[in-house]
Order: C-alpha cells, then sequence, then structure tokens
C-alpha cells in the first residue's frame, strides 16, 4: 500500500473503540476515533476518511443519522460505511443495509471477518455486503 | 143533502131549469120513472156520438140511451150492469168511474128523485176526468219505477210514516212479498214480534227513531242480529228523515247495509293489530313509533323497561328526551327518512338508561305507517352493549398482547445489546492479545486487556444479576432484612467507591439537612436502588452539570433527592415509567435495561417508603426517595 488506508472508527463504548482501533492499526490501516455520532460527523467530514466502522446504538446521533447524514453531504456521499453492532436481528441488517451501508458485521466480532470485510469493502465500494 | 123535491120542477113547468141545464158542461141525462128520457143536454149527446141531438132523443127510451153510452165504454158490461145495478138500489151514488173507448175518464153520479114518497125521475150527471186521471197514471208508474229502484239496491230500504209505521219495504228488507204486503202500516214493534226478535230491538230503533224525527237530522247505529245457529250479523242502520215543503217530516227513510263481513275483517285487522303490539312488546329490541313532527304514539315494553319513561310521561318528543340533538349523525338520518330521502337507516349510538349508566345501542330507523300511509317514523335500538364491550375488550387484548409482543422484543434487543457488547469488548481484546503474544510484545502491554475482560464480565454479571433479581422479585423471593446503619456514612462510602469521580469526570455532590441519625434499612436493597437512580441521573445528564444529592431528615422519615440536568422525562413516558423493560422515547441509544427502576420502586417499596418523580420545566429530572423512619 503506497499511500496508508485511514478508517474512522465511531462507537460510543470507549473499551471496544480502543480494541476495534487497535486492531486495525495492526493490520496496518490508520485510524480516527470518535466516541460519538456527532463526533464521527465531524471527523469524517474534517478528515475525509476512506472508509467509517460505525456502531448503530448510541446517544444523540445514531448509527443511521450518521450515515444519513453522510450521504446527503457531497464529499461523503459515497464513502464506505459498515455498520460494527450489538443488533443481530435479520430486522436490523435490513435497516442498515437501507439506510445505504456497504456491510453489517455484529458484535462480537472476530478480527479476521472485520479485517476481511474493511479489505473487500475497500477493493470494491460498490459491493454490498451482509 | 139538496132537497131535490123543491128544486126539481119536471115537465112542462120547468122549461126555464131546463134551458140552464143545457147550457152546462157537464153531460146530464134525466129519466122519467118510466124510463123514458125527459131530458138530455147537448154535452150529454156529445158523449154518444155526432149525430144525437137533445130533441132527437127526447122521449126516447132510457135504457137504450144508457145502451149507447154504454157503447163508448171500454167496459160496456161493466157500465150497463152499473147502471141498472144503481136504479136496483135506489141509492145515489157519486164518481162511479168509466173510462171511455177514447181514452177519456168519466165520474158517473146517479141521484133518483123522490118527491111524495114516491120516485118519480133518475138523474145522471157525468164528469169529464180525464186530466185527473191522467195525472194520477203518471203518479202511478213513477212510484213503480222508483220501486222498482229501491227494490233492486241491494241494502235494506224502508219508508216509515212519521209515526213510524213501514210505507214501504223493498226486497232486499224482506224477501217474502207476503211478508213485504203485511208489513205496511205495521211499525217495529210488530215487526220485530213478527219476526221473534227482542223488543229491545224495536225499541232501540224507535229510540234512534225519534232522535231522527225530532233532531230532523240523520242517524246512523249498528245492530248486532243472531241467525238461527247463532253467529253473529252485523247491521250498520241509517234513518234519514225526508223533509216536505214546510220542513215538517213527511216520511223517513231507512237503509240499512249488512257490514257483517267487513266488521269480522274489521275484528281480525284488530286482532292482527293485537297480536302485532303483543309481538313487538315481546321483542328484545326497543321499538318507537313517533309521527311526521317526531311525536311519540307507541313504544313497546322493552323500551319501557331500558329507558323508564311511559309514553304519556314523554309523548311530546321522547326521541329529544332520550338523545341529545347535538347528535348530529342520528339526527341527520332521522330527518332523512322522515323526508323520504332514504329509506333505512342504521348505526350505533350511546344512550344513558333509566340508572344513567352508558350503554350502546344498535339503532334502525324505516319509514312509518299510519293510518295506511307512510308517515314518521320506526325506530329500533338493539342493545348491543356487551357485543362492544366485548369488543372493546377484545381490543384491549389484542392491544395488550401486541404490547408483550413489542416488550419482549425489546427485551430481546435489549439483552442481546447488552451482552453482545461486553463480548465483542472480551472476545477483540483477547485477539488483540494473542496477536501481542505472537508478536513477543511485553506481558504489560497486555494489562489493560486483561483489566478490559474482567471489566466487561462483572458488568454482563451485574446485568445477568438483574435479570435475575427482577425474576427473584416477580416470584417473590427476596427477603427484607433491614440492620441500623448510619445514612450519611453508607452514602459516602458508595460515593467514593463510584461517582467521586464518575466515569466521565463529574462529582456527585452531596448535602444534608436536619437531624441526623440512624436508620433502619436493607443495605443490599437500598444500595442496589440508590445506585441506580444515582447512575441514571449521570447516563442522562452527559454532559451537562452534575447531579446533586440532597438528604432531608423529618421528623417521621427521611427523603433522598436525585437531581439532575439531563434529557428529562416525558409526561407521555412517566406512567410506564416504573414498568418492566420500557424506556422512555427519549432514551435513545443511551445504554439501559428498562429494569433499573422497576427494581428500585420495589425495594423503596419493602422499605414502607416510595418512589416519587418529578419533571424539571427546563431540563432535567428529579427523583425522590421517601422512607419512613423503622420502629427501634
Amino acid at each position: 500500500m503506497s499511500q496508508q488506508v485511514r478508517i474512522l472508527v465511531v462507537d460510543d463504548e470507549l473499551p471496544l473503540l480502543n480494541n476495534i482501533t487497535s486492531i486495525l492499526e495492526l493490520f496496518g490501516f490508520q485510524c480516527i476515533r470518535a466516541n460519538s455520532g456527532y463526533e464521527g460527523l465531524i471527523q469524517a467530514i474534517a478528515e475525509q476518511p476512506d472508509l467509517v466502522v460505525c456502531d448503530v446504538m448510541m446517544p444523540g446521533i445514531d448509527g443511521y443519522g450518521l450515515l444519513k447524514m453522510l450521504r446527503n453531504y457531497p464529499a461523503t456521499k459515497n464513502l464506505p460505511f459498515i455498520f460494527l453492532t450489538a443488533l443481530a436481528d435479520v430486522i436490523d441488517r435490513k435497516k442498515g443495509m437501507e439506510h445505504g451501508a456497504n456491510a453489517y458485521l455484529t458484535k462480537p466480532f472476530n478480527t479476521k471477518e472485520l479485517v476481511d470485510l474493511v479489505k473487500l469493502v475497500l477493493a470494491d465500494p460498490t459491493q454490498f455486503r451482509l | 143533502m139538496v132537497n131535490h123535491e123543491q128544486t126539481y120542477l119536471p115537465g112542462q113547468s120547468g122549461e126555464q131549469y131546463q134551458f140552464l141545464l143545457s147550457l152546462l158542461n157537464h153531460p146530464i141525462f134525466i129519466e122519467n120513472a118510466d124510463r123514458k128520457a125527459e131530458f138530455v143536454n147537448p154535452a150529454f149527446c156529445a158523449l154518444l156520438g155526432p149525430d144525437f141531438s137533445p130533441d132527437k132523443l127526447q122521449g126516447a127510451d132510457g135504457k137504450t140511451l144508457h145502451m149507447l153510452m154504454g157503447m163508448q165504454c171500454k167496459h160496456q158490461e161493466a157500465y150497463t150492469g152499473g147502471v141498472e145495478n144503481a136504479i136496483h138500489s135506489g141509492q145515489a151514488e157519486t164518481g162511479v168511474a168509466t173510462e171511455l173507448k177514447n181514452g177519456r175518464f168519466l165520474h158517473r153520479d146517479y141521484y133518483p128523485f123522490i118527491a111524495n114518497a114516491q120516485l118519480r125521475a133518475h138523474i145522471w150527471v157525468y164528469q169529464d176526468v180525464t186530466p185527473l186521471h191522467q195525472g194520477a197514471d203518471s203518479l202511478k208508474s213513477e212510484r213503480k219505477a222508483f220501486m222498482q229502484v229501491l227494490s233492486v239496491i241491494p241494502a235494506d230500504i224502508a219508508i216509515f210514516s212519521p209515526d213510524h209505521r213501514y210505507e214501504f219495504v223493498n226486497q232486499s228488507a224482506v224477501q217474502d212479498p207476503g211478508v213485504r204486503a203485511w208489513i205496511i202500516g205495521k211499525n217495529d214493534t210488530e215487526y220485530c214480534a213478527y219476526r221473534g226478535k227482542p223488543k229491545e230491538l224495536a225499541d232501540q230503533r224507535a229510540q234512534y227513531f225519534q232522535q231522527a224525527l225530532q233532531r230532523k237530522e240523520v242517524v246512523s247505529w249498528e245492530e248486532v242480529l243472531k241467525d238461527a245457529k247463532g253467529n253473529e250479523h252485523y247491521y250498520e242502520r241509517t234513518f234519514y228523515p225526508l223533509l216536505s215543503e214546510t220542513e215538517e217530516v213527511a216520511s223517513v227513510l231507512m237503509f240499512g247495509l249488512n257490514i257483517t263481513v267487513r266488521k269480522q275483517q274489521e275484528q281480525q285487522l284488530a286482532m292482527a293489530h293485537q297480536h302485532y303490539l303483543k309481538t313487538l312488546d315481546n321483542l328484545h329490541e326497543a321499538v318507537l313509533m313517533a309521527d311526521g313532527e317526531l311525536k311519540t304514539y307507541f313504544i313497546n315494553d322493552a323500551w319501557r323497561g331500558s329507558f323508564g319513561k311511559t309514553l304519556e310521561q314523554a309523548r311530546n318528543g321522547i326521541i329529544f328526551d332520550l338523545i341529545a340533538l347535538g347528535n348530529y349523525e342520528f339526527y341527520r338520518q332521522v330527518f332523512s327518512v322522515l323526508s323520504g330521502f332514504t329509506e333505512n337507516v342504521q348505526g350505533r349510538i350511546d344512550i344513558k338508561d333509566k340508572a344513567g349508566r352508558k350503554r350502546w345501542y344498535k339503532y334502525k330507523i324505516s319509514p312509518g305507517m299510519r293510518e295506511g300511509e307512510q308517515k314518521g317514523i320506526l325506530a329500533t335500538l338493539n342493545d348491543i352493549t356487551e357485543q362492544v364491550h366485548m369488543e372493546e375488550n377484545l381490543l384491549e387484548v389484542v392491544k395488550k398482547q401486541k404490547e408483550l409482543n413489542d416488550l419482549k422484543s425489546a427485551f430481546v434487543n435489549m439483552v442481546s445489546h447488552e451482552l453482545r457488547t461486553p463480548l465483542a469488548v472480551i472476545s477483540s481484546g483477547a485477539e488483540i492479545m494473542q496477536m501481542m503474544l505472537q508478536a513477543g510484545r511485553p506481558k504489560e502491554d497486555m494489562e489493560v486487556y486483561t483489566k478490559q475482560i474482567i471489566n466487561e464480565v462483572e458488568k454482563m454479571t451485574a446485568f445477568m444479576n438483574d435479570l435475575l433479581m427482577v425474576s427473584k422479585i416477580e416470584a417473590g423471593k427476596i427477603d427484607f432484612r433491614p440492620e441500623r446503619v448510619s445514612l450519611e456514612q453508607f452514602i459516602k462510602e458508595l460515593a467514593g467507591e463510584r461517582y467521586m469521580p464518575w466515569k466521565d469526570g463529574r462529582q456527585l455532590s452531596i448535602q444534608s439537612k436536619g437531624l441526623l441519625r440512624e436508620i433502619g434499612i436493607d443495605k443490599k436493597m437500598f444500595r442496589h436502588a440508590l445506585q441506580n437512580v444515582v447512575e441514571n441521573a449521570f447516563k442522562y445528564s452527559s454532559g451537562k452539570a452534575a447531579p446533586r444529592l440532597h438528604i432531608r431528615y423529618s421528623n417521621t422519615y427521611f427523603t433522598i433527592s436525585v437531581a439532575d440536568n439531563g434529557i428529562g422525562i416525558l409526561s407521555t413516558d412517566i406512567k410506564e415509567l416504573f414498568t418492566s423493560f420500557t424506556r422512555g422515547k427519549n432514551t435513545g441509544n443511551i445504554p439501559g435495561t428498562g429494569i433499573g427502576l422497576v427494581v428500585v420502586k420495589y425495594f423503596i417499596e419493602q422499605h414502607g417508603g416510595f418512589v416519587a418523580v418529578k419533571r424539571k420545566a427546563g431540563e432535567g429530572a428529579v427523583f425522590m426517595i421517601k422512607i419512613p423512619y423503622l420502629p427501634a
């Protein structure tokens, strides 16, 4: 990778935020951290990351809200977006994809799953994965 | 009596009188005792024919002249016979009618002339009565035609004289022609006696007859007659007084109609009507009939039973009494039926019954029938209160069921989230450590992950304990074990452990008022409850001022209130605040189980106290725990 890929990680659960970024960094990605939906929005616009990994259930702006705003903003309109959430129900997966996510991953996850999905989405952002 | 002896001057000495007699228009013929014609006048000669004159007939044979006269008559024998009889009897007679062949009518008078007890002459005087006869004839034929008409009329007709005697009855009234002839001149008493009918009937008729006679008015009444088989026959009888030109009652016409069939139909109709009303009374539905002005003229038993009022109590506007005019839809439909715009309408309405309870009715309104005319309305009310209640109950059950389903799925989601999040931390932490081990990183680097794992396991344990607690509470398996403690110390220890500072660095502020004292509490329960309230205050006021805890000792109880400046509680959520697995609609994705306050409430109630919540005008909420001091 000539230029390091930058991933924005959004999760209100601090220990998990730390772990996700640690894992991604171990696999050579550069991470931007956001502890809330609001912070995630600011960072996405300011830092223009290559991909977002985001929780759904957060106080204030939740994952759906953040994705919706990003999709409405020209600069982030096509920003690859992965939901990483405890909402494991099929209905929730469907809802997440309808909001325009590229992929959906449920907690608890394993490292390989996460890293593979990130790579796949980066390789072809037009593909959608449930 | 004329004294003929004085006036008759026969023979030669009576020339003057003979002259006078000859001038009279009445034909006159005088025979002497020997029956020789002594005098005839021209009028008499004219009767016999154009060839006769008084001169020629003078002294002629009297019998011959009568024979000639007889030849002019329709009934010759009768005339000549009558003449001989008269002479033979020697009695005067007048007005003996004779019809001539030429269609004229004569009256013949005979006077025997007796002087000195000796018959001297026979005097015959004739009178032409043709006009009289013709009049009587036409009267007779008119009367005949009239009677014929009356006879064929299929009704009983009789004509009475003013003294209530039969002058005429027609064939319909009396069939037997013999009786019909007999009855003329009789009165009703005689007729009833003859027919074997009760005297009362005759008396009644006499009474009505007098009424018609005196008032000169038409009088009608009904008569019931029983035939031999005991069957009743009904007649409608009428007396019509017929007035003369002087306004006197000349005669009275009686007109009788057999109304038995009509009467039977009326009775059947009345019975059918009674049956119909009885059927209506037996109906479960309340039935009302009102006229075009909505004035009620019928209500059935069910109506009286349901709404109390009788027809008399509410004849005017029973509908308006019962159903308020403001009931727009109902009255729109009523008037739509009244105006003939629609035929039948129905709907649902609630009405208070006589006990003032609200009941539901299905109403139907149809056009009413009155006196054979489409008029007014027929309204039925069917009590469907039970049905409506059942529907409501069913809806309630369905709603409850849906709520329960929602609650279940909310619970599953919550449990899933509350378990998956710590699991994610644990599994990711473990994997990171594994990678670190493979990379040969120092143990110290891994410490943060081991701590994380321990923390998350604790969280999960606590959550499991919460769930277990609720199930224990619901099963009634938790014992209340109070002990004496210093509240100040208890709270300060708890705050020091967890809220000095809270995870985000904010510090809980604690104040107390009143006389310090030891209190009796179940430490486990109380700690759990207080922790829950305080942590809620921190959780829902993230980024705002720190929560404040106040202790206040009163004479008989103590109060702990926890105030925050957080998101507050929606007024719509207050009601369900202490219900399991329900969370405020404004909590968004702030984690929570919806269990906490249920447990808080239960534990505080175990202490004999209660939890109250106050919404603050601007933002945030205040939770108050009030507990009475336990007896020492």
